[in-house]
């Protein structure tokens, strides 16, 4: 069976339309992940992000790292370097800053879905 | 990380020399965005050998550069930049809103006035003004060729092209270039235009302290930010300096 798979970022697939939901709230996944793993590479956040969801978000190189940078250069992540095997990893980890914005996107998050839920679940009536 | 690896090979020294000229050809120049994703590629690479491990280095390669659209690095790089732009930009912003604070703004009404009396004295205020534009303008273009110089002997001893130094570049460039442009020619018509009163030089006034102070910032203050980020970056990427 063809499994659909929901896009954040940039790619030809049909499923794309669906993305528009999601693009909204990447930096808020990256934030609730990095939150949660204290400090993650960008694979690596491509990768959690499909374990979590079991394949069904995938997030494209091509929106997480623009996300990554942004949040950076607004003093929302930190970043440190390390010597990996043969080569140099990049590792973000959120600022003091970046743990109180996730607390309030998180937050914001939740009232969104809990509006959503209101304005599109049935209304029942005795 | 549990990639659900199960083969040991590891992309070599040989073929991250390889990624890094790869991210080269695709014009991303710099060494620490080129760094980011060349990690990004290795390890994707290393994925696929997990799965399929006859599959070549090329080809894996080749898979997982589709895998960033159409315009290949050039989004991430052009995010990049304008994200490292905006920073500085709201850096220089913060710190020229700094003089409009006490004790710092006394200063600042006290240079307006001194301007404006000496202006208001002249017999030729339109000239005068035209004159401290000029003056501006060159030595904005000295103090960036003198950042550039600077810049260049940075870049010999590293060895590499690093991003900050691209925006620094355009940070400190783009005003000279604005005013060769057209800058100067718009202010001359204006002063052609417009009549020499108490206003006009006292708006000319505020304007070129304004302008000065934004000078101070770029040509002194921002210098120093810079090269502590410099140090920083380079320190990062275990380059000896």
């Amino acid at each position: 069976m063809h499994k659909k798979i929901m896009y954040i970022g940039v790619g030809k697939n049909q499923e794309m339309k669906n993305s528009q939901l999601y693009k909204g709230s990447l930096n808020t996944i990256i934030m609730r992940l990095l939150e949660e793993n204290g400090r993650m590479y960008g694979y690596e956040i491509t990768q959690k992000v499909k374990e979590i969801t079991k394949g069904d978000l995938n997030v494209t190189e091509g929106a997480l790292y623009p996300a990554l940078h942004k949040l950076e250069a607004e003093g929302f992540l930190d970043v440190e370097m390390e010597k990996v095997d043969n080569r140099l990893r990049k590792y973000y980890r959120l600022t003091a800053s970046g743990e109180q914005e996730t607390v309030n996107r998180l937050a914001e998050l939740e009232t969104f879905i809990k509006n959503m839920q209101v304005l599109v679940k049935p209304k029942f009536q005795i | 990380m549990n990639t659900g690896k199960t083969a040991d090979r590891r992309v070599n020294e040989t073929e991250i020399e390889k990624l890094y000229a790869f991210t080269g050809q695709h014009y991303v120049a710099y060494y620490d965005v080129q760094t980011e994703l060349v990690d990004h590629l290795a390890n994707a690479i290393e994925a696929q050998w997990a799965i399929n491990p006859a599959i070549s280095f090329d080809e894996a390669l080749k898979i997982e550069f589709r895998k960033f659209g159409v315009f290949g690095f050039t989004t991430i790089l052009e995010e990049r930049q304008a994200a490292l732009t905006g920073k500085y930009n709201r850096r220089i912003l913060a710190e020229f809103r700094r003089f409009f604070r006490l004790p710092k703004i006394i200063l600042v009404i006290a240079t307006v006035y001194v301007v404006f009396q000496l202006l208001n004295r002249s017999d030729y205020p339109d000239y005068s003004i035209l004159g401290l534009f000029v003056i501006t303008f060159f030595i904005e273009g000295i103090a960036a060729f003198l950042w550039l110089n600077k810049n260049k002997k940075q870049q010999k001893i590293t060895g590499k092209k690093w991003l900050l130094e691209s925006i620094m570049k355009n940070i400190y460039f783009s005003f000279p270039l604005l005013f060769l442009s057209n800058g100067f020619n718009i202010i001359y018509q204006i002063m052609n235009k417009i009549e020499m009163g108490f206003r006009t030089i006292l708006l000319f006034s505020i304007l070129l302290v304004l302008l000065y102070l934004f000078l101070y910032i770029r040509m002194k203050i921002l210098p120093k930010i810079f090269q502590e980020e410099m140090n920083e970056i380079v320190k990062k990427h275990q380059i000896i300096k």
